[in-house]
């Protein structure tokens, strides 16, 4: 469970998160729209632990993460995965080994054991040896995303993870996504511009305007504000 | 057609004229060299060979020298990548900053850190003496270490953080999410900032391999000074090039690889907003390495302004020292300006060149970095010594000279910076807007450039204000110059006088940036005004 109380965050002069409050129950799947620069991705990277409120609560699963402008849990054990808009792959690691990097602690057969079933899962088994520059935008986003869920997140962050694809690669994702968050009981924070996207995958939308943020849709599974 | 035919004739005259002043300033003293040598070996026998000197202990003397800068530039990079990595999280704009005030450090010459320490080290043992503790022994390669790593810090910092810049930072946040943020850095941000890193270590290398300043001050033979030793002895050119010729085959594979990792370095560092992020946790032991860097760089600020503080408070040796080297103040302001105004074309022209022209090139143009100093300075006298040259080389034109042939190299990589900075797409877009040439020169090209320009024009002043090993041997007879003057004063151990010169280095600095960009300032309000969009 995510729980902002209050959250607050400003970028000099401007307020991009005003006393925001939210409740994201385990395994729910809510999307966040609204214009770009509203702060949906300062929402994101404040829940991951990489930006820090002005002020205001963050709790993950019941634990106090962030208090005010004091971080209580480091961004790597708050067992939280970030999809970047970029794909963020590290340029001088194979996909083998961007994927392996999450599983720093685990013991080798585990890892391979892993390693081959997000490849699997994500149909990115034949481009384990390849470099990220050799690889299309959806192979680079295929491969963020199986790196993303190597570790096993309990929260799913997506920033845009559609944006700049091509329709074919779009829909390929799109059905990627879906079977990954449907087969699975991560909570999901879906960040998009396009409500009908947003609509697609989750069963809640809300939408960030003038630093607030209010419900879009009909909630099919009860989340509170 | 005919227009065409017209400007590409009159750009590849143009081109031709700037490749010979390079071949000319940059790497005429070393062809001279070569051809130089080359007569005498034709015209020598086996035991002229012989005579030139003791090849093991040239050996010897080669090893010393290259275990003094590999010291030098292991603690300087330590001291770089432990800093840095502290300044790359704070705000970006203080971080900045605090590159900026480390690259101002240049300013100060390495003899003037060498007076500053030996003055800290003299204060401190007398409070040590006061309490009957034992004094600080500062002398032999240890003091020279220091100095020369203190001398050098700001420049192997700076360059670190530029390459801790030149990360995108949202690799880093994928890391912290699944590693402890330590691991993030080491496997994935170092990895990524290595060429730059690499290329500060191949740096200091050879700025600490080709001068002798530093260790000379402390009694010290290194290879450098051996070179200086052999001409001044035989006054023979070739043989202080067959001398230098070990020392030269080294600083040549260290500086190529020095260029193959500055070419790795990215185009544009990647400077995202950095309100409150979230600080990396690192663990107690890195905390304090950093912690101890950042003092060891606030130190190495704090004990020049500190000795020539405490060595200049009387006002009557400031002005003594001024009054009895006015000549060489100015001689050294005049010939140092004159040599960063007629640089800044020259190293604009190779600039251009090096982003579309193979690897030749760069080596060519970026060659005297890693010539020892006092081979330019014979390679320059070689050149300029003639019957037909005779009025450049009796005049301050040499020393224009032999600044541009030791610094046109520094100017030209700042040029190149700005240049792979600069967006192809604003320059296309103003060829098609204004097609006036002048106009695209004078209102797009030149303010685009100007902010680096200048930047390369003071370090080149800067470098030249300190410059010794070069300008010792090619100085005109009946000048000097204030760092020479400094350099003899420092040996009979004047110290008020050497102290009040030493100020004058910064002094003069600042009084050139200002006038520079005053100068920058006026000439961009003469400019037409661009006409206001019509509504």
């Amino acid at each position: 469970m995510i729980t902002l109380m209050n959250v607050s965050k400003s970028f000099g002069e401007k307020k991009i998160l005003d006393a925001i409050s939210l409740t994201i129950n385990t395994g729910a799947r809510i999307a966040l729209t609204g214009v770009s620069g509203c702060g949906k991705t300062t929402l994101l990277r404040l829940i991951a632990g990489l930006d820090v409120p002005d002020e205001g609560e963050i709790k993950l699963s019941g634990e106090l993460a962030n208090f005010g402008t004091e971080i209580r849990i480091p961004p790597h054990r708050r067992k939280v995965g970030l999809v970047f808009q970029s794909s963020a792959l590290w340029p001088h690691m194979n996909v083998e080994q961007n994927i392996l990097f999450g599983l720093g602690g685990t013991p080798k057969t585990r890892r391979i054991e892993t390693l081959d079933a997000i490849l699997a899962r994500t149909g990115t088994t034949h481009l384990a040896k390849r470099m990220p520059d050799t690889l299309s935008g959806g192979e680079q986003r295929r491969v963020a995303i199986a790196r993303t869920l190597a570790p096993e997140p309990e929260i799913l962050l997506m920033d845009e993870p559609l944006t700049n694809l091509d329709l074919a690669a779009r829909e390929e994702m799109a059905a990627l996504i879906r079977g990954i968050t449907e087969s699975s009981v991560m909570t999901l924070v879906y960040v998009t511009h396009e409500v009908e996207e947003a609509a697609s995958f989750c069963d809640e939308q809300y939408i960030l305007k003038g630093g607030k943020l209010a419900p879009t849709s009909v909630p099919r599974r009860r989340k509170s504000t | 057609m005919l227009g065409n035919t017209h400007i590409s004739w009159s750009t590849n005259l143009a081109r031709l004229i700037f490749v010979v002043l390079i071949l000319i300033v940059a790497i005429g003293p070393l062809i001279s060299l070569v051809i130089d040598t080359a007569s005498w070996a034709w015209r020598s026998s086996a035991t002229d060979f012989d005579n030139i000197a003791s090849w093991s202990r040239q050996f010897y003397l080669l090893l010393k020298s290259a275990g003094f800068a590999i010291a030098v530039t292991i603690a300087d990079v330590l001291i770089a990548v432990f800093a840095a990595s502290r300044f790359w999280t704070w705000n970006t704009r203080v971080s900045w900053t605090v590159a900026a005030l480390l690259f101002s450090m240049i300013a100060i010459p390495p003899y003037i850190h060498i007076l500053a320490w030996r003055f800290a080290i003299d204060w401190l043992n007398a409070q040590l003496g006061t309490v009957g503790l034992p004094e600080l022994v500062f002398s032999g390669w240890g003091a020279a270490w220091w100095v020369q790593t203190m001398a050098l810090a700001p420049v192997s910092t700076g360059l670190a953080l530029l390459g801790l810049y030149s990360v995108d930072s949202r690799l880093f946040d994928v890391g912290r999410l699944v590693r402890p943020d330590i691991d993030a850095f080491r496997l994935i941000v170092l990895p990524l900032a290595a060429p730059p890193l690499l290329a500060a270590s191949g740096f200091v290398f050879l700025f600490t391999i080709v001068d002798y300043s530093v260790p000379s001050a402390f009694l010290l033979n290194t290879y450098a000074l051996e070179i200086f030793a052999e001409f001044s002895a035989n006054h023979s050119t070739a043989r202080a090039f067959l001398t230098s010729s070990p020392l030269l085959v080294l600083t040549l594979i260290v500086l190529a690889l020095t260029l193959k990792f500055l070419r790795q370095v990215p185009v544009r560092p990647h400077l995202r907003k950095r309100s409150r992020q979230c600080t990396p946790f690192w663990p107690r032991w890195f905390a304090r390495l950093q912690g101890l860097a950042v003092a060891i760089l606030v130190i190495q600020i704090v004990v020049p302004i500190f000795s020539l503080g405490v060595l200049t408070n009387n006002w009557t040796a400031i002005e003594d020292a001024i009054l009895s080297a006015s000549d060489e103040i100015m001689a050294t302001a005049r010939t140092a300006a004159l040599a960063s105004v007629i640089g800044i074309p020259i190293a604009f022209f190779a600039a251009s060149r090096m982003g579309r022209v193979r690897t030749y090139w760069w080596f060519l143009v970026l060659l005297p970095i890693g010539l020892p100093a006092p081979l330019v300075g014979i390679g320059i006298i070689s050149l300029w010594n003639n019957d037909w040259t005779y009025a450049v080389y009796d005049s301050e034109l040499i020393l224009v000279l032999t600044y541009l042939a030791r610094f046109l190299a520094v100017a030209t990589l700042v040029m190149y910076a700005q240049l792979r900075r600069t967006d192809s797409l604003l320059l296309d877009a103003a060829r098609i807007v204004r097609p006036s040439g002048t106009a695209y020169w004078t209102q797009i090209y030149i303010p685009l450039m100007m902010r680096s320009g200048l930047v390369a024009m003071i370090l080149t002043f800067v470098l030249a204000l300190g410059e010794l090993p070069a300008s010792l041997l090619t100085l005109p007879p009946g000048s000097s110059t204030i760092t020479i003057r400094v350099y003899n004063y420092m040996h009979y151990g004047a110290s008020e006088m050497v102290a009040s010169l030493c100020l004058l280095i910064p002094l003069l600095t600042i009084a050139y940036s200002t006038i520079l960009f005053l100068l920058a300032y006026g000439w961009r309000q003469l400019l037409p005004k661009l006409p206001r969009r019509v509504e």
